[in-house]
């Protein structure tokens, strides 16, 4: 099969990781607080603020009973377009964590 | 500095091809059994300065247990390698495509080789699924090239390394 592609990140300890210059892709982990359209109000915010959400991933919470908690890689054109959407999403979740911010890679 | 990267799988892998596109042919990678093993050898300030880890695969999905390391660990993500797989089936000389029953591997390379092989052979091939990566490596340099009683030899591999498997 030829479109078989497989997507690797590159992991660095936190005091080694340097910010990188023109990033254009942001990864993050959050999870709301599973009231009633929780999920969509956070996902509004990224699309008002013209981020492609290139990946939602939803995974359970270990210890509660099928609660949720999304992985979410966001693509954009500048920095200030993502700190802007990520201050907007904070008050919508009961916690975020980024875990990078860095280039896109690209596939032919 | 010359970096030094864990990844999952042994020198060939397609986990070092990814960490030589991001950090340059330099890199020294470390080898690991696990993915378990690769988070904790990357959040190791003594033993790397980092790791290469499979996220998603466009046919076989994302590797869900992969994100639960991600969020278990301290560890950043400083970037991303996206690589075209292509899997090899590796027989004796003189096998036919025919021949072939099994093929032997580890199972995310079946997953993402074997509805080709079906459609192409019109035999059913039987999966085998080996755990560990390192051993469907070591089995391939110890039977590969040995005359067998089964063709059960054929295993994938990344084709970019093949000349690295000594053939008698």
């Amino acid at each position: 099969m030829k479109n078989n592609y497989t997507r690797f990140l590159m992991l660095e300890r936190e005091e080694t990781v340097l910010p990188v210059t023109d990033a254009d892709k942001a990864s993050l982990t959050f999870h709301t607080d599973h009231s009633k359209g929780s999920l969509v109000k956070v996902l509004s915010r990224i699309a008002d603020g013209g981020i492609n959400l290139s990946k939602l991933q939803s995974f359970p919470i270990p210890g509660t009973d099928f609660k949720y908690a999304f992985h979410a890689d966001m693509e954009f054109d500048n920095r200030e377009q993502f700190d802007k959407v990520l201050e907007q999403i904070k008050p919508l979740t009961e916690a975020v964590r980024v875990y990078g911010v860095y280039k896109r890679g690209l596939w032919k | 500095m010359r970096k030094k990267v864990s990844i999952q799988g042994y020198e060939g892998s397609f986990h070092q091809v990814a960490a030589r596109l991001f950090h340059g042919k330099s890199v020294e990678v470390i080898p690991c059994d696990t993915f378990r093993e690769v988070v904790r050898v990357a959040a190791s300030k003594k033993e790397s300065d980092g790791g290469v880890m499979a996220i998603e695969n466009s046919i076989a999905g994302s590797i869900l247990p992969n994100y639960n390391l991600l969020q278990k660990s301290n560890l950043k993500i400083a970037g991303e390698i996206y690589l075209q797989i292509r899997q090899n089936l590796l027989v004796n000389p003189g096998v036919k495509l025919e021949d072939i029953k099994e093929v032997h591997s580890h199972t995310m390379a079946l997953q993402h080789a074997m509805p080709t092989w079906i459609s192409t052979n019109g035999n059913w091939l039987k999966p085998m699924i080996r755990p560990s990566v390192r051993k469907t490596f070591i089995s391939i340099k110890a039977n590969m090239w040995r005359p067998s009683p089964v063709n059960w030899l054929p295993i994938c591999i990344n084709w970019m390394y093949l000349p690295r498997i000594s053939i008698r």
